[in-house]
């Protein structure tokens, strides 16, 4: 009795291959924007909290003015009766990094209603091409006007609320 | 000149055990590269969610430390010098093995004192920490 075997050949062949590479690339088309994705949200989440951070040293800057006026003495700052400044350099949380610098001016400082500027300085790490980095400072300026209130400066915020338009309100994020 | 018929059954066998030992390599070698190709993706697809997770947790804790802070600066300046030592908010809930802690120390004189709002976290066992340092001052910001 005669078994032939007949092995059919030709366009089948490979065409294992063929199938998994397109999968593949399928999964690819998916895996390359979701990895191109992940650099800039990184950078982005990392200067938001480092924002963060400078906007609270900005803040304590304002903070540092007031005590001068109302406790302290702000004549020993840097400066004259027209405007006052004050670096404080590696402002730093206990047990923890440098945080930041924080530079103060303070204008017409002896008059009714001084003015303060106030920016909060964070360095930041960005990585750049080739394995370099580029060492940034993220800065937040918080700028108030202070008056009195009895015997105390305090600080004031503008009065008049910012109209906006129904119109322009979209969605619920007011 | 035609060969014996022994000899030509012979090397049609030998043709057709060659031919289906190539289609096992063959198969071997295409899982091989699939294999490889395959790996090679997954691992950017874990790595690309590890990094997503980082980035999610690094976002929370800025979060809960900002609520934290915007609490504390609407509280009296005597309130504050009471303060627990460590805070919990649901924004911490989020992260594993969180903690939030605040840290209310002497600064120049009796009126101003240095706030650290800071939170931990674990991940994948390695201590995640994140500060906000500022001053508050008696007469100060929001405080009339």
């Amino acid at each position: 009795m005669k078994v032939i075997i007949k092995i059919e050949r030709g366009r089948k062949d490979g065409s294992i291959l063929i199938i998994g590479m397109a999968i593949l690339s399928f999964l690819l088309v998916f895996a390359v924007p979701h990895l191109f994705q992940q650099s800039p949200e990184n950078k982005v989440t990392d200067k938001s909290a480092n924002y963060s951070a400078a906007l609270s040293l900005a803040e304590a800057g304002v903070e540092r003015v007031i005590w001068e006026l109302n406790y302290g003495d702000i004549s020993t700052w840097k400066g004259d009766s027209t405007s006052r400044t004050l670096t404080i350099s590696s402002y730093q949380a206990p047990a923890s990094d440098v945080i930041g610098d924080i530079e103060i001016r303070v204008e017409d400082p002896d008059g009714e209603s001084p003015q303060v500027k106030s920016t909060g300085r964070v360095a930041y790490t960005s990585p750049l091409a080739e394995g370099k980095t580029a060492r940034v400072y993220l800065e937040r300026t918080t700028r108030v006007e202070l008056e009195r209130n009895g015997y105390n400066w305090v600080c004031s915020f503008p009065q008049k609320q910012i109209q906006i338009p129904a119109s322009r309100v979209q969605g619920s994020t007011f | 000149m035609q060969q014996p018929a022994s000899k030509r059954k012979e090397s049609t066998i030998k043709r057709k055990k060659r031919e289906e030992g190539l289609t096992y390599i063959e198969v071997l070698v295409t899982v091989v590269i699939l294999a490889v190709v395959l790996i090679a993706l997954l691992s950017c697809f874990v790595h690309g969610f590890n990094v997503l997770s980082r980035i999610k947790q690094t976002a929370v804790a800025t979060q809960a430390i900002q609520e934290e802070l915007e609490l504390i600066r609407n509280m009296s300046f005597n309130d504050i010098l009471t303060l627990d030592s460590s805070f919990t908010n649901e924004s911490l809930s989020l992260l594993e093995e969180s903690t939030g802690a605040v840290n209310v120390e002497d600064s120049l004189g009796d009126d101003i004192k240095k706030l650290t709002v800071s939170v931990f976290w674990s991940y994948r066992d390695i201590q995640m920490r994140k500060d906000v340092v500022t001053y508050i001052t008696r007469k100060g910001i929001n405080r009339k």
